[in-house]
């Protein structure tokens, strides 16, 4: 790539951590690991389909095992889904995470803990015989945590799976250099973008109003309402939906609590 | 250019003294006068002295006369007035036969038309131009259906007697997303194209405050740095408004504000005269009668454009309203005016005066609790015009596009700046924000309207956060204040 075009285009300053990462000019080499998902997040890369060959063009996938057989660990970019909920995937997101230069999670479990964390509000037996039988006693298991509670992340992509335009626009801002941000609104906004009708003029209750933006409202776009896949946005629309749901929608807290703990059990601890 | 409210508001004693005083200025020499006299024959009477050969009793007789005829002069004088400027009023109508003058400033009836005949000149509109209008959109879950704009193939799929749109016409001047600009790298230079739409299109069915939100982003986008992608798309885009006999759903204020009317920023205005709440009041009028032949739409040119859409239409169903059918329009706004409720428990020109006073109000905090900051009501206000921008790339990275998006200053990145300060970073201020330019300072900015009284914010606020409920609250504030 051309470092003329570079200076001409980019806006804004690049972001420290990648720009030690991807060296400008060469492919950067990529990786997608997985932890304890359904690896649809992985998928979700391969699904990109009409732009694959392009992105192919741009980078160089150098460990993937949804994809190739390669097994590098000389890594620019490490993707990875999945939560983690055993000693075994501590010792993994260590060991990715010293040998990528940036480190990008992806997915709710990856970034959110996602649909693991449900086994934290249940009894420990309780899940591990449901999961493992008889032979629970052979798996070790723990907490499920986003990857981010054991080593730092560069970048998040939330979404159950991954929004694959957001991984498309993510690689081009590493290629460019340019920083990449999450949408800091709810997905009411796309929603509205994209002229939809609100599920709550139909009674239905969304989560869109508490939820990051940034799937272009799919799920309400379709007529299914938003699960809030993609986290809580802030403190202060929790806060609101607390004072909503139940007032005005006569909505029990504890069955708000429970849909909002489908994605985002673990966020729900740290938010303040 | 503002246009002045329809509705007539219930008027308190003191502005009707106030109204009296200063539209006759005799009655300020003749009461005062009246009054003097009295006064002066009281004095005297009290004191008991005999004055140029009167006795104090004879001068009361006097004084009481003369205090009569004082005053029924002046109030002859008085009713005079009125009378004279009614009859200089009628006689200015009379003259024009192709027009009627309503006792709305600037609007007439020019033509009267039958469906057939809009139905016939859309269709003829279509064929240079891409169709927009309110269709009803059903949903899989069996709800009643909602209006949208969308773009039409056939002139019968448009809705003209929608209730309301659930977006305002704004998204067809201001896409939601658009490209502003490509950008390439082509032979080692950096190249830039401009991205100008200028498709023909027409908007077939736009009621009278989407009319005036039009307005108000016309003059956003035209004065101070004009904005060519806007201004391209606005030139472009043929207009026909509908106007609305009665409101298109509960809670709606553009009664108050008086953007029920609209008497410009269209190419034709469409008026529903069969859509008359008292159809016997109307008996022997061509136009809603039997014998109307389904004459029945009124329609009134707002530009050269219009008049010529209209002009090359079958004739037999366009009509020049003469003789009694000139009444109908009258009667057609009379009704109507009755039909808008007040909702605005304030004068809609005190607003800003309130507004200006409630900066320190408890409310703002109180309310903005329950807001999700997710900005719908922004989103789906016809008169909110923020936008931003934003470079994308392509694969490879060479080219890209410049996108604008709308935005708004209800979202909490909205006020924020480069080192990361946020200038509203609480939910009351941006609430505050919000409403104070609604109801005041984008009036003050442009001239026109900020808030239209559609009502769609406060269908869209799921929190149920509703601006009318807002400006309700602080008009009381003030009165308990004493302001």
């Amino acid at each position: 790539m051309n470092t003329d075009f570079e200076t001409s285009c980019s806006i804004g300053l690049p972001d420290e951590a990648h720009r030690s990462s991807v060296s400008i000019g060469a492919k950067p080499r990529v990786a997608v690991f997985s932890l304890t998902g359904c690896e649809g997040c992985s998928l979700a890369i391969l699904e990109l389909e009409d732009q694959l060959l392009d992105v192919l063009g741009a980078i160089e996938i150098v460990n993937f095992r949804e994809a190739i057989s390669e097994r590098s660990w000389d890594i620019d970019i490490g993707f990875v889904d999945g939560a983690v909920s055993t000693p075994d995937d501590v010792e993994e997101v260590k060991r990715f995470r010293e040998a990528c230069g940036t480190l990008v999670a992806i997915g709710a479990c990856a970034c959110l803990g996602g649909i693991n964390t449900l086994k934290n509000h249940q009894p420990e037996d309780s899940y591990r015989r449901y999961v493992y039988g008889d032979r629970a006693k052979w798996f070790d298991t723990q907490e499920a945590k986003p990857i981010s509670a054991f080593v730092k992340v560069d970048y998040e992509l939330p979404g159950c799976p991954m929004v694959k335009e957001e991984f498309l626009r993510l690689v081009k801002c590493l290629l460019v250099g340019r920083p990449f941000r999450l949408p800091e609104y709810a997905v009411c906004v796309e929603c509205k973008k994209r002229g939809n009708p609100c599920l709550y003029e139909k009674g239905i209750v969304c989560l869109g109003p508490i939820t990051r933006a940034g799937c272009d409202a799919i799920c309400p776009s379709f007529g299914s309402r938003c699960e809030a896949c993609r986290g809580i946005l802030s403190a202060e629309a929790l806060r609101a939906a607390g004072l909503n749901l139940q007032e005005r929608y006569d909505i029990p807290l504890e069955k708000v609590l429970s849909e909002l703990r489908f994605y985002g059990a673990y966020q729900e601890e740290t938010i303040s | 250019m503002q246009h002045p409210p329809v509705n007539s508001k219930p008027r308190s004693l003191g502005r009707v003294l106030c109204a009296i005083f200063f539209g006759h200025p005799q009655v300020i020499v003749l009461v005062p006068l009246s009054i003097g006299i009295l006064v002066h024959a009281i004095v005297r009477l009290t004191h008991e002295e005999p004055t140029h050969g009167f006795t104090p009793a004879e001068l009361v007789r006097c004084a009481g006369v003369l205090t009569a005829l004082t005053m029924f002069a002046g109030l002859s004088i008085f009713y005079l007035v009125i009378v004279i400027m009614g009859i200089l009023q009628k006689s200015g109508n009379g003259n024009s036969v192709t027009a009627t003058r309503s006792t709305t400033e600037g609007l007439r009836l020019d033509c009267i038309i039958t469906r057939k005949f809009l139905l016939e000149r859309i269709a003829e509109l279509g064929k240079s131009r891409t169709l927009i209008g309110p269709v009803a959109r059903s949903d899989s879950h069996g709800h009643a259906p909602q209006h949208f704009y969308e773009v039409v193939k056939r002139p019968d799929e448009i809705a003209l007697d929608f209730g309301y749109c659930v977006y305002g016409p704004k998204g067809v001047l201001l896409p939601a997303r658009e490209t502003l600009l490509q950008f390439d790298r082509v032979d080692g230079q950096f190249k830039a194209r401009a991205c100008i739409d200028d498709r023909p299109t027409a908007i077939v069915g736009v009621h009278p405050c989407d009319l005036h939100a039009i307005e108000t982003l016309d003059v956003v986008f035209r004065d101070g740095p004009s904005d060519t992608h806007y201004l391209t798309r606005r030139e472009n885009t043929f207009i026909v408004g509908i106007d609305c006999a009665r409101p298109c759903t509960d809670g709606v204020f553009c009664g108050d504000i008086g953007t029920n009317l609209a008497a410009g920023g269209f190419d034709v205005m469409l008026y529903p005269l069969f859509d008359v709440v008292d159809a016997s009041a109307l008996r022997g009028f061509k136009c809603v009668g039997p014998e109307s032949n389904g004459r029945c739409l009124g329609a009134m040119f707002g530009t050269e454009a219009g008049r010529r859409w209209f002009e090359g239409g079958p004739k037999e169903d366009f009509y020049i309203p003469e003789g009694k059918d000139i009444e109908i329009f009258d009667a057609y706004l009379d009704q109507k005016r009755e039909a808008f409720p007040q909702e605005i428990e304030a004068d809609w020109k005190d607003v800003p005066r309130i507004l200006g006073r409630s900066y320190d109000s408890l409310l703002w905090k109180a309310t903005s609790n329950r807001c999700y900051s997710c900005g719908s009501c922004n989103l789906v206000c016809p008169t909110c015009y923020c936008f931003d921008i934003q470079d994308e790339n392509d694969l490879p990275v060479e080219s890209g596009r410049r996108e604008r998006t709308w935005d708004g200053c209800m979202l909490r990145e909205f006020a924020s700046v480069a080192g990361g300060h946020n200038f509203r970073d609480a939910s009351a201020n941006r609430l505050r924000h919000r409403i104070l330019r609604k109801g005041a300072w984008i009036q003050q900015q442009t001239g026109h309207h900020g808030c239209v009284g559609c009502g769609r914010c406060d269908r869209a606020c799921t929190a149920q956060i509703s601006i009318k409920q807002i400006m309700n609250q602080l008009a009381e504030e003030a009165r308990h204040a004493g302001n």
